[in-house]
C-alpha cells in the first residue's frame, strides 16, 4: 500500500471515532568507520504509523507496522477493546482543523537519497588511507537517509513532508592527541576535505597536553559544545509543561532578564540553512516562536494541553497528545554576533576553548546545573594566541548562569544534528566556568 | 517468521556470503505510564520485522526491513551483500569470526505469570493507587509511575546452520515522587532511578510490594527539602543497588567491551582505560573485588539462551581478586585478545540495529560483611541511595554520580539525611579503595534498561548483581 492508501485504509476501519495518525516512512544509511576501517556498515528501511483513537471519552494511542488489511484491522479492533479498559481521560487532545495545508519538499534533495554505500565508502577511503600511512588513527560516521512524514486526521487534515538528510563526522587521534569537527546538511553538499582538514589540525594542536588545575575559567565554547547543552534548556527550560509544574527556570522569570544581553534564542522551522519539520505532531504548522530576546525570556513553546493549562497560545509544538512529557522546541538558533571566533580568542587574555563536551548530565533540572567532560580538544588560551593543549576536564556549572556570563558570540554559526532536532549555533565566550576535576588524558 | 528466515539463508547461500545471519523478530511492548492522576501513556504494540547481515570479501554488511513480504527477503539481502562490497573497500584484513558450534535449539525466560495476561484494569488499578499515595503530601507536586512488560519472539538462523528460536520475557515497575518547594526540587524513586526492570513475568511486579513503599518514598522526597546539603568533604563511601548497579555499569561494564577498547566505539561513546595489554595484570580494585559477566543469571535483563552472534550463554570474571581477567567479547574480536571463543556479548536491541558487543550481565560478587558491621565500623562516611545524575569521560576513568538521597554515619551510627550528594573519582581509585562488600544476604538483582552505545543508537538492557560496599576516601559535595 502507498503511505496515502495507508492513512485511508487506518481512516477508513476508525470511523466513529476521531482518529489522528502519524506516519514515518525512511531509509537510514550509515556507514561507521574506526581505526582507519569500516567497521559496520548498515541499512534500515522502515514504515510505521503511530494512530490515536478518542471516543471521546477515553483516549488511546497504538503502533501499526503491519500494513496488510488484515493486519491493519487486527491492530485498530485490538486498540478499541483496549481503551474500553483504560480510565477515563483527564484531557482528550481537540482535533487540529482548519490549518493551512503544507505538502512540503523543501528540505528533500533527491541526489541524498541516491548515496549508496559504495559512494559512502569511496568519500572516506582517501583520507582513511592518509591517517594510516601517518601513524593517525581516524573514527566517525558517514550516513544519508530519506524520510517521509504524514501527519493525517479525520478531521481532513493532511500534513506531508519529504526530507533528506547527510552527515558527516570525523575524529582524529596521534598517539592519543584527538580533534573532531562534523558536517550536517539535507543537499549532497558537504566539504568533506575541509572537515577532514579541521580534525586534523585540532588533532595535530592537542598534542602534549598540559594538565592545569580545575577552578573558575573563562571558555570559548565552540558550537559543537554548544549544541551538546542547548538541548536541556529546550526540554527543561523553554518547555511550558516544566513552567507549569514550576520546575523550570521560566517559573517565575518569564518576561524578566536572565541571560546575556548578548544572547538571542529562537525555535524557527523557516531557516532554510535549519531544516526541520514545519509541522508539530499534531499536523500544526510551525512558526518562529522567540524564546530570548537579548537575555530577555521572551515566550515558552506549548502543545495543545500546556496552552489550555497556561493559558497561552499554541505554539505548534506538540508532540503526539496525550504525554507526560510536555511541549519542546523543535529547533533551536541562537542568533549569531558580529566579529569571528579568531578576533574572540584574539581579545582573550586567559581562557579555554572547548570542541566538544562528553557525556553531559543534569544535577539540578531547575537551574540546569550540569556536568559532563571536555572532549576532542581542549585548549589554553593566554595572551590572544592558543598556547597549548589541555588535559581533559570536568565541568560542574549552573547553565542558566553560565548563559548570563556570555561576553561575546561568534560571527559564524553551524548546524547539528540533536536529539530530536537540529540546533544552529556560534561559539560562545563565557567567563567564571566552573572546571570541578581532571582526567589522565 | 520461521519461512522468512530459512528463505534469508537460503538466499545467502545462494549468494555465496562467507558468512550470514538473519533475526526475525517479533515484539510485544506494553507501556502504561500514569502521572498524578492522568493516565499520560497505555500502549501495547506488536513490531514484526528483519535483519540481515552478511559477511562478503572480508567486509561487514547489514540491512533491515519490516516489510513482511518474501520478496523484500531477496532485497534486503542484495542490499547488504551490496552493503559488506563496500565496506571490504576499507579493511585492512579481512573479518574472521571465531568458531562456535551451530544450535538447534528453543529457549524461553523463565516465567511464572505471563504479564500480558494481567487485566490492564488491575494494572492501572494499581497506579491510582500508587499516584494517590504519593499525592497525599501537599509538596508532592509530581507523582509519576510506570510499568513496561516485553515479549521478544525471536528466530535467528545462520549459514552455518544455526536455527535458535528464543522467547523472552522482561518485566517493571516503578514511581517517583517529585517535591517541590520554591527553587528546590527533590525527588524520591522506587525501587531506584534506573533499575525497574528484569527477565521475569508478573511475579517481579508482585515482589516489589509497589503500595507498600509508597509513603517512605513520598515522605522522604518531602524530608529532603529541609534536610542539610551534603558536606563537602573527603569520607567513606556506602552505595547499593540503583547507585551501585550503575558503579559497575559505567565504570566496569562499559570500560570493558573490546570493541570499545579496540577503538569502533571512539567516535561516539569513547574507548577505555582498560587496553588489552593490561588482561590479567592490571590490578583494577581491592583483593575483595569480583566482577563477573554471567548471561545465565536467573532475572538478568541480558540473560537468553544464545546472543546475536549464536553464541551459547556464558559466566566469564571480567574481574578476579582485583586484577582485570576478562572483557564482554564477540566472535568478531575475541581472537585479539588470544581467545578461541566469544563469551557471547554481541547483541542488537531490535531487528532494525546490526549487533555489537553490549555488557552483559555483571555483579560485584558478595563479599562476608555484614551490612550491619560495615555501618558500625565506619568513623566518618555517606550512604547514598538511588541514582540521580550520572557522567563518566570518555575512557571511563573520572565519574561524577549524583543520587537522590545521602545519610551521614559518624562514629559508627546513621546520624542524618542530607540531600543533593555528589560523589566523584578515578575509576581504578575507586574500587582500589573498596574494603567491605556484605555478605550473599543482601546480594540483588538490579537492572539497567536504558545504556546507549553505536551509531545508529541502540538502547539496550542488561542487569548488575551486588551487595552494599563500603569505598574508602571518597571526594563528596552537594550539588
Amino acid at each position: 500500500m502507498t503511505e496515502e492508501k495507508i492513512i485511508n485504509y487506518i481512516l477508513k476501519n476508525t470511523k466513529g471515532y476521531d482518529c489522528h495518525i502519524i506516519l514515518t516512512s525512511y531509509k537510514k544509511n550509515l556507514t561507521r568507520f574506526g581505526d582507519n576501517e569500516i567497521s559496520q556498515n548498515v541499512s534500515s528501511t522502515d514504515i510505521s504509523a503511530n494512530v490515536r483513537i478518542t471516543d471521546g471519552e477515553r483516549v488511546y494511542k497504538f503502533v501499526i507496522s503491519k500494513f496488510d488489511e488484515i493486519s491493519i484491522k487486527d491492530a485498530i479492533s485490538r486498540a478499541v477493546s483496549n481503551m474500553k479498559m483504560t480510565k477515563k481521560a483527564e484531557f482528550i487532545p481537540p482535533p487540529t482543523t482548519s490549518v493551512i495545508k503544507i505538502a512540503s519538499d523543501r528540505y528533500f534533495d533527491e541526489s541524498v537519497s541516491f548515496i549508496s554505500p559504495l559512494d559512502r565508502a569511496s568519500r572516506i577511503k582517501k583520507f582513511l588511507n592518509f591517517c594510516s600511512k601517518t601513524g593517525r588513527l581516524s573514527y566517525g560516521t558517514i550516513s544519508n537517509s530519506y524520510t517521509v512524514f504524514i501527519v493525517a486526521n479525520s478531521n481532513g487534515i493532511f500534513q506531508r513532508q519529504k526530507e533528506t538528510s547527510y552527515e558527516y563526522e570525523i575524529t582524529v587521534n596521534k598517539d592519543g592527541a584527538y580533534g573532531k569537527a562534523v558536517g550536517y546538511s539535507f543537499k549532497d553538499d558537504i566539504n568533506i576535505d575541509e572537515i577532514n582538514e579541521k580534525a586534523l589540525s585540532k588533532s595535530d594542536l592537542s598534542k602534549n597536553p598540559i594538565e592545569i588545575k580545575p577552578s573558575k575559567y573563562t571558555i570559548i565554547v565552540e558550537p559543537l559544545a554548544v549544541s551538546e547543552f542547548l538541548p536541556f534548556f529546550g526540554y527543561l527550560g523553554f518547555n511550558a509543561l516544566a513552567f507549569y509544574e514550576k520546575r523550570s527556570f521560566a517559573t517565575d522569570n518569564l518576561g524578566k532578564k536572565i541571560f546575556s544581553e548578548k544572547l538571542t534564542i529562537y525555535d524557527d522551522p523557516s531557516d532554510i540553512t535549519c531544516p526541520n519539520i514545519l509541522f508539530d505532531l499534531e499536523g500544526m504548522p510551525r512558526k518562529k516562536i522567540v524564546l530570548v530576546e537579548k537575555g530577555v525570556l521572551k515566550n515558552l513553546v506549548t502543545d495543545k494541553k500546556t496552552s489550555k493549562l497556561c493559558n497561552m497560545p499554541y505554539t505548534g509544538n506538540s508532540v503526539f497528545e496525550p504525554n507526560a512529557f510536555g511541549a519542546i522546541p523543535f529547533s533551536l538558533l541562537v542568533e549569531s554576533g558580529q566579529r569571528s571566533l579568531q578576533d574572540i580568542i584574539k581579545d582573550t587574555e586567559k581562557g579555554i576553548l572547548v570542541t566538544e563536551f562528553h557525556y553531559t548530565n543534569v544535577l539540578k533540572p531547575k537551574t540546569i546545573e550540569m556536568t559532563g567532560m571536555t572532549r576532542n580538544g581542549t585548549y589554553l588560551i593566554e595572551n590572544g594566541k592558543i598556547k597549548k593543549a589541555i588535559k581533559n576536564m570536568r565541568f560542574t556549572q549552573n547553565m542558566v548562569e553560565a548563559l548570563n556570563n556570555i561576553e561575546e558570540i561568534s560571527k559564524e554559526s553551524y548546524v547539528f544534528k540533536g536529539w530530536w532536532s537540529l540546533i544552529k549555533t556560534p561559539a560562545i565566550k563565557i567567563r567564571d566556568f566552573s572546571f570541578t576535576s581532571s582526567t589522565e588524558f | 517468521m520461521k519461512e522468512f528466515a530459512k528463505k534469508a539463508v537460503e538466499i545467502m547461500n545462494f549468494k555465496k556470503v562467507s558468512f550470514g545471519d538473519v533475526r526475525v523478530i517479533e515484539e510485544r511492548v506494553q507501556n502504561i505510564n500514569m502521572k498524578n492522576t492522568e493516565l499520560t501513556e497505555m500502549r501495547d504494540d506488536i513490531t514484526l520485522g528483519f535483519g540481515v547481515r552478511v559477511l562478503y570479501n572480508g567486509g561487514w554488511g547489514f540491512a533491515s526491513s519490516n516489510i513482511m513480504k518474501i520478496s523484500e527477503v531477496e532485497n534486503v539481502v542484495n542490499r547488504a551483500i551490496e552493503i559488506a562490497k563496500a565496506s571490504s573497500m576499507i579493511r585492512r584484513q579481512k573479518v574472521k569470526l571465531a568458531p562456535e558450534p551451530s544450535y538447534k535449539d528453543i529457549w524461553k525466560t523463565p516465567v511464572l505469570k505471563d504479564p500480558f495476561e494481567v487485566s490492564i484494569e488491575k494494572k492501572i488499578d494499581i497506579f491510582s493507587k500508587i499516584n494517590e499515595g504519593l499525592l497525599r503530601n501537599n509538596l508532592i507536586r509530581i507523582a509519576n509511575s510506570k510499568m513496561t512488560f516485553i515479549k521478544t519472539h525471536k528466530i535467528y538462523m545462520s549459514t552455518e546452520g544455526s536455527d535458535i528460536e528464543q522467547i523472552l520475557y522482561y518485566s517493571g515497575a516503578g514511581y517517583n515522587a517529585t517535591a517541590i518547594d520554591g527553587n528546590d526540587v527533590q525527588i524520591r524513586s522506587y525501587p531506584g532511578g534506573h533499575a525497574y526492570m528484569l527477565s521475569m513475568g508478573w511475579e517481579y511486579i508482585e515482589s516489589l510490594n509497589l503500595l507498600d513503599n509508597v509513603e517512605k518514598t513520598s515522605q522522604e522526597a518531602v524530608s529532603l527539602l529541609s534536610a542539610p546539603p551534603c558536606p563537602s568533604d573527603e569520607m567513606d563511601l556506602i552505595i547499593y543497588g540503583d547507585q551501585l548497579a550503575l558503579q559497575i555499569h559505567e565504570s566496569t561494564g562499559h570500560a570493558t567491551e573490546l570493541d570499545r577498547v579496540l577503538g569502533y566505539e571512539e567516535s561516539y561513546a569513547g574507548s577505555s582505560f582498560l587496553t588489552t595489554e593490561k588482561l590479567n595484570k592490571f590490578r583494577y580494585g581491592s583483593d575483595i573485588v569480583n566482577l563477573v559477566a554471567d548471561t545465565t543469571l536467573p532475572g538478568g535483563l541480558a540473560t537468553c539462551g544464545y546472543d546475536d552472534d549464536g553464541v551459547r550463554a556464558q559466566r566469564w570474571h571480567i574481574v578476579k581478586n582485583g586484577i582485570l581477567s576478562g572483557y564482554m567479547t564477540n566472535r568478531e574480536f575475541a581472537h585479539t585478545i588470544g581467545h578461541k571463543r566469544s563469551c557471547g556479548a554481541n547483541r542488537a536491541d531490535s531487528y532494525r540495529s546490526i549487533p555489537i558487543i553490549r555488557i552483559t550481565n555483571l555483579s560485584l560478587m558478595p563479599g562476608e560483611w555484614e551490612y550491619e558491621d560495615i555501618i558500625r565500623s565506619t568513623k566518618k562516611g555517606i550512604i547514598m541511595e538511588n541514582n540521580k545524575s550520572w557522567s563518566i569521560d570518555q575512557k571511563r576513568l573520572n565519574f561524577q554520580f549524583g543520587c537522590e538521597i545521602g545519610w551521614l554515619i559518624e562514629n559508627g551510627k546513621i546520624t542524618k539525611m542530607v540531600k543533593n550528594p555528589v560523589y566523584q573519582g578515578i575509576t581504578y581509585e575507586f574500587w582500589r579503595n573498596c574494603d567491605a562488600i556484605a555478605n550473599e544476604k543482601y546480594w540483588k538483582l538490579y537492572g539497567v534498561s536504558n545504556c546507549g552505545k553505536g551509531q545508529p543508537t541502540q538502547i539496550f538492557k542488561m542487569s548488575h548483581a551486588s551487595s552494599p560496599a563500603r569505598f574508602k576516601k571518597v571526594k563528596v559535595f552537594s550539588r
